[in-house]
């Protein structure tokens, strides 16, 4: 009885696996397509070949399971593993054209590129940037704007019959708010929405790349995969400049909209589209994430301004756009890694904090969601309310976030839990780091750009990082960026399977 | 004749101070010294040797070039003439021209909204770039080919088995 409950669990799992990975070989032909345009004949062949590992790596997955499998109720458990075990395997794959393109060190780098894509974290271990083909380069943008809306939003909208149990692969990637009721229809929007922005966002690119002076064809590759970037808050780029390649405010300033766009909740979003543009000011995260962005730049530049670092309009540009970047969990740079190591202590931590806190929840962003951040703020007052009125007094305490809400303890409970999780990992990292010999400020700047799947870099992460800290990278993006739910939920399946065997 | 001995001194000063210029900025700096430099550097003239890569971004009388020593890739501000030299540029199909610059070096550039950045005086091509091309292996294809049998016979097993009666 025990072994066929098993067996069952096995095959409802597998089967949702197989479906996600389909999704993934499908994805592939976009970039096999551009290889394709651009006459760069080996580059279609690698794809091709990750295409078909795919395919058939799916296919033996359905042979594990029955027929009517996708009649078996899916649980909770279900979608949190079938969700970690679909990004595990994902990342292999989607590794493979970039290993076989050879502007990878190992294969271990190659996951670790496609593996900061899905998480839209940034940081990259590639090399020779600015001689990667279009086919690549179309994979890495590809990989961070599917990574930004998600993987299984993706699966949703496209490859699944039945839509019950749905929300329960969807919250699996950490997206737990539900704008319609049915789940499959709440990841339409959510591609809705992202399909729209694109459109906007690559055109006003588009238009701005050849203002400053870039050819039509490159302006407008470079403006899709910017936006496809920004929107994600992924912090990839075309060339190994990153955002200072373009050498233009203008385009900056562009950039600063759609990553702020990016890192505001869906939910947002799609009330804003319905015409309830109240429902903006009043958001918690939208205050949340406002008062924290202007205390942190004003710590930032007070700090560069007292080190006299850069004259007044430059440490507008480059203090305001990194901890902007940071602060959303883009990652973008307009400096380069080592002119950090110049900032002050005070803007370095500045930037950590702004890093570690992130965008909102049910967004393309990382680190702790201005939600729980609000949360948290609304729980120290209603704590101090506590302490100033009468024992007997019932102190009660409401947030808005899309309705009036009253603050519970499940809720409090929720967002400490995350919370203390994201700062128990960014110690680890640290730890690591430090162990691995380099400096506690670097130490500390790059476990939390980790571990807010971020992307800005200090220098340590390059190719020749040792290998134990690549993986652990990679298993710090993966944990952050599915909040660490869906990969315990994963680990304590695994550990079950053991223990029964 | 008092002159003399201090005038000596003065002409030998400027003399070492020659020498040492000459000695010091002879040999392309390299990105990485002037990343990690960036201070020392500010607002001297030094060369600066690489492959000309990504895009030239035209702006008025002036283009941006990036070029790469194949450590970093830094933007060069060059006049437009200096930049209309360059043939090859490096991207996938294409090894760039090799150029070295002779310019300012600006740590923090406020001309350019303190982008690190190097205005160029002058711009020499040292070697043309090329077409590279990239052979394709008999052994990939037949790699591919096996792999598509392979996922081809699992969805034929798949098929047939969802057919099948169960």
């Amino acid at each position: 009885m025990r072994f066929r409950r098993f067996k069952l669990d096995l095959q409802v799992i597998i089967y949702y696996t197989a479906r996600i990975i389909m999704g993934l070989a499908v994805l592939m032909v976009i970039p096999l397509i551009t290889a394709l345009l651009f006459q760069e004949w080996k580059i279609a062949l690698d794809f091709l070949t990750g295409i078909l590992l795919s395919l058939i790596t799916a296919f033996a997955f359905n042979l594990f399971t029955s027929p009517n499998a996708y009649k078996l109720k899916l649980s909770w458990v279900h979608g949190l593993v079938a969700v970690t075990l679909a990004w595990f395997i994902g990342v292999i794959l989607a590794a493979v054209p970039y290993y076989l393109s050879g502007f990878f060190g190992s294969f271990l780098d190659a996951a670790f590129d496609a593996m900061s894509g899905f998480t839209t974290t940034g940081l990259v271990l590639i090399q020779d940037l600015d001689h990667v083909p279009y086919g690549i380069n179309m994979w890495r943008h590809l990989l961070t704007f599917l990574g930004g809306q998600g993987m299984v939003v993706l699966a949703l909208t496209f490859l699944f019959r039945g839509t019950s149990g749905a929300f329960k692969l969807y919250a699996g990637e950490a997206k737990d708010e539900q704008l319609l009721p049915n789940a499959r229809n709440t990841a339409r929007v959510i591609w809705f929405i992202s399909i729209i922005y694109l459109l906007v966002g690559t055109l006003v690119l588009w238009l701005t790349g050849m203002i400053i002076g870039l050819s039509p064809l490159r302006s407008f590759f470079h403006g899709l995969w910017v936006f496809m970037a920004a929107w994600s808050t992924g912090g990839f780029a075309p060339q190994s400049q990153n955002i200072m390649y373009y050498h233009s405010a203008l385009y900056e300033f562009i950039i600063f909209f759609f990553i702020t766009a990016g890192s505001f909740n869906f939910a947002l979003h799609y009330t804003v589209f319905q015409g309830k543009l109240r429902e903006f000011w009043r958001n918690i995260e939208i205050i949340s994430f406002f008062i924290t962005v202007n205390l942190l730049f004003i710590i930032v530049a007070f700090s560069l301004k007292q080190s006299g670092i850069y004259p007044h309009f430059e440490l507008f540009r480059k203090g305001f756009f990194h901890l902007l970047s940071g602060h959303t969990g883009t990652g973008f740079m307009t400096i380069y890694a080592s002119q950090f190591l110049r900032w002050s202590d005070l803007a370095f931590l500045g930037l950590l904090i702004a890093m570690l806190f992130g965008g909102s929840a049910c967004s393309t962003a990382g680190g702790f969601k201005a939600l729980r951040i609000g949360i948290i703020l609304h729980t120290v007052i209603r704590e101090v309310k506590r302490m100033i009125n009468p024992e007997r007094a019932v102190i009660t305490e409401r947030f808005h976030h899309l309705r009036d809400v009253l603050l519970e303890e499940r809720h409090i409970r929720a967002a400490l839990l995350i919370v203390i999780l994201y700062i128990a990992t960014f110690t680890i990292t640290t730890l690591a780091n430090a162990a691995a010999g380099y400096p506690l400020m670097m130490s500390m700047f790059e476990a939390a750009s980790v571990t807010g799947n971020v992307g800005l870099s200090i220098g340590v992460t390059a190719p020749a990082m040792p290998d134990l800290l690549k993986a652990l990278y990679i298993l710090v993006m993966w944990v952050g960026r599915l909040e660490f739910m869906a990969v315990f939920a994963g680990i304590a399946f695994v550990v079950e399977t053991l223990r029964r065997k | 004749m008092k002159q003399g001995p201090k005038g000596l001194a003065v002409g030998l000063a400027f003399l070492f101070q020659f020498i040492f210029i000459a000695t010091a900025f002879a040999a392309p700096v390299s990105s990485r010294d002037l990343l990690e430099s960036g201070s020392k550097y500010q607002g001297q003239l030094i060369e600066y040797e690489g492959e000309v890569v990504g895009d030239l971004m035209q702006r008025g009388e002036y283009a941006w070039v990036p070029i790469s020593d194949g450590l970093n890739t830094i933007g060069v501000w060059a006049p437009s003439s200096c930049a209309k030299k360059i043939k090859y540029i490096g991207s996938y199909r294409y090894r760039g021209d090799r150029v070295r610059v002779s310019g300012i070096f600006h740590d923090i550039c406020r001309d350019h909204g303190g982008d690190l950045d190097i205005h160029a005086k002058r711009l020499d091509i040292i070697e043309r770039g090329r077409r590279i091309f990239y052979p394709l292996e008999l052994s990939r294809f037949v790699g591919v080919g096996i792999l598509g049998l392979f996922a081809l016979l699992l969805y034929l097993l798949n098929h047939f088995r969802m057919r099948g009666p169960s």
